[in-house]
């Protein structure tokens, strides 16, 4: 079993590089940590970055996990390898462009490009961004899938998350104490359905709905409030048709002996106790239906469109 | 000085007093309470009533009402109001029965609204019971606009002893109670009632209200937002008359017994929503209309 102890990062690739900086600073509201040749690293809270676009295919996209030690990385190397995925194990040169000590990767039973990461590097000055969005962290992703039921599989036999609660099919999940880390939805495609920050109150994202929507972003879900984790939300869309959330007030399972996950519907009240209704096709009826049964090929090898 | 017990109710002479009715029970969530058959009146908590709708061939006519704690106080209202130069009238023993309360005076804000100091009003033992969960608790204050808000704040600290919380630019918040403010009075070019605020359980529900009302295609005035101020959140609508209703929860206390400086805020649409809603209303938004 591989045990996921953090969210580490997400990489985007992007056509533009100078407009996804200009999205993350000034309208996300993260602070560049570190500007390199055809990169931009984004901090979020302690961490050397959280965030990094890179020029490259929009399409490459890769969510990062920390892992505890060189033995279980290598442990969790073998562990997929016997499952039939393909396993990069990354170069020194790739470490570094990840501020990372080593790490591995592989892709997900849907495609997903998923890392797994020792030692990814901390930062000793605290988070400051260009403007007051209030954010506390990058906190957690969304992503496609192909096929829930095997989805959800291969997360917690393989990768010990655990349900924390679900709406239709659609699994939330938990590594630690924080009500979800990985959030799976019904997609035909694979790639990051949303990259989530936590902000410090509700009022934070009340006054980022306003502050965004006065400069034209599109905003496709809330404000809201989740009736699974209690986090009052907004979703709008970024760079490359990327959803990024904000939330604020995500309610812990500290027993984990007791907890039981619980049933929400796969309709707006599955996903807003306000009345918001989503405009994200992955949190429509429609993308459950469309389901496309056919799974992509995870031992297709990472880094391979 | 008399103190103010209590906001007791708001009467609303409207055009079309059908549709002022549906709006008040359908969109705001207010209960239906039996009455006279030319006029609609409405609760929302332990008061009798809270809203009454009545015909009306002129403009609007609007009066508020506030409890005083007797019929000696009231009399003594009436002298400090005579003598602060309102022209204050006596309710006969019909005028009383129709408003459902002991004893009552009546004065008007320049030629604005009427103001009723009632004694011994109705109240209800019946739990609110709407037909839609608005979640509304409490008929919780008034806003005024003013031609005149120096004269206004006089009449409601001087008089009634209310107590300034907080001014923004000209517009003053004044408390009578343990919250922040009940009634707000803000410069305009018109003495009119230009809000009455319900009381929410929650900010959810206020959230909810406010998807409930998008859905059902009413005009929002401003908010969803909170209040710098107060830290009330708050949501103002538009209805089929000149005023507007408004849902507010949360909010800060004032501390009894605590003389705190009233703070000045900027006449700035900032002072009215740390959310940064856009107010459609001229006074919500430091402006003069």
């Amino acid at each position: 079993m591989i045990k996921l102890r953090d969210v580490s990062y997400v990489r985007l690739g992007t056509r533009d590089l100078a407009g996804a900086e200009t999205f993350a600073t000034d309208y996300l509201g993260l602070e560049v940590s570190e500007r390199r040749r055809n990169a931009i690293y984004c901090k979020s809270d302690a961490r050397a970055h959280t965030l990094c676009y890179f020029e490259g295919d929009p399409d490459e996209q890769a969510v990062a996990f920390e892992i505890a030690s060189a033995d279980e990385l290598e442990q969790a190397a073998a562990a997929l390898e016997g499952l039939r995925h393909a396993v990069h194990r990354g170069s020194p040169a790739e470490a570094a462009l990840r501020k990372v000590k080593a790490f591995i990767a592989f892709r997900d039973p849907s495609g997903n490009a998923i890392e797994l990461v020792i030692r990814p590097e901390q930062s000793g000055r605290r988070y400051h961004g260009v403007r007051d969005a209030g954010i506390t962290g990058f906190s957690h992703v969304g992503l496609c899938s192909t096929d829930l039921a095997r989805d959800e599989r291969f997360w917690t036999e393989v990768c010990s998350a655990r349900v924390s609660d679900r709406i239709g099919d659609a699994p939330l999940l938990r590594i630690d104490e924080i009500h979800h880390s990985i959030a799976l939805f019904p997609a035909r495609r694979a790639g990051i359905q949303h990259i989530n920050h936590q902000v410090e109150t509700g009022d934070d994202v009340q006054r980022s709905f306003r502050f965004l929507t006065a400069r034209n972003v599109r905003m496709v879900f809330g404000p809201g409030r989740h009736p699974t984790s209690s986090a009052r939300f907004l979703y709008f869309e970024g760079p490359d048709g990327m959803v990024f959330e904000y939330s604020s007030g995500v309610r812990e399972i500290a027993d984990e002996l007791l907890y039981r996950e619980r049933q929400f519907p796969f309709d707006p009240r599955g996903f807003c106790h306000w009345g918001a209704k989503p405009d994200v096709p992955e949190f429509r009826q429609s993308s459950v239906n469309d389901r496309s049964d056919a799974g992509v090929d995870s031992s297709r090898p990472y880094g391979e469109p | 000085m008399i103190a103010i017990e209590k906001l007791r109710y708001v009467r609303l002479g409207v055009a079309d007093p059908r549709k002022s009715a549906d709006f008040a029970a359908r969109i705001v969530g207010l209960q239906p309470v039996e009455g006279p058959d030319d006029v609609a009146m409405f609760r929302c908590d332990e008061r009798d009533h809270a809203l009454v709708l009545y015909r009306s061939a002129a403009a609007e006519q609007q009066t508020v009402a506030f409890e005083l704690r007797s019929e000696r106080s009231l009399q003594l209202a009436a002298e400090r109001l005579g003598e602060a130069g309102y022209a204050v009238t006596a309710g006969d023993a019909a005028l009383c029965a129709s408003r459902r309360v002991k004893a009552l005076v009546w004065f008007r804000l320049r030629g604005g609204p009427v103001i009723e100091l009632v004694v011994r009003p109705l109240d209800s033992g019946w739990r609110y019971f709407p037909s839609r969960d608005a979640g509304i608790t409490e008929f919780f204050g008034v806003a005024f606009a003013s031609t005149d808000v120096d004269a206004d704040v006089r009449l409601w600290t001087a008089i009634f002893g209310g107590k300034i919380s907080d001014y923004v630019g000209e517009a003053a918040y004044i408390a009578i109670d343990d919250e922040h403010h009940r009634i707000a009075v803000h410069p305009s070019a018109s003495d009119r009632l230009l809000e009455v605020q319900f009381r929410l359980e929650s900010m959810h529900l206020l959230m909810q209200n406010s998807y409930f009302l998008q859905a059902a295609q009413v005009a929002v005035a401003h908010g969803p937002g909170r209040r710098p101020t107060s830290q009330q959140v708050f949501l103002s609508f538009k209805g089929p008359d000149a005023v507007l209703y408004g849902f507010v929860a949360e909010g800060d206390k004032r501390a009894a017994g605590i003389d705190r400086l009233p703070r000045q805020f900027p006449p700035a649409p900032g002072s009215f929503c740390a959310w940064g809603s856009v107010s459609r209303v001229p006074e919500f938004a430091g402006g003069r209309p």
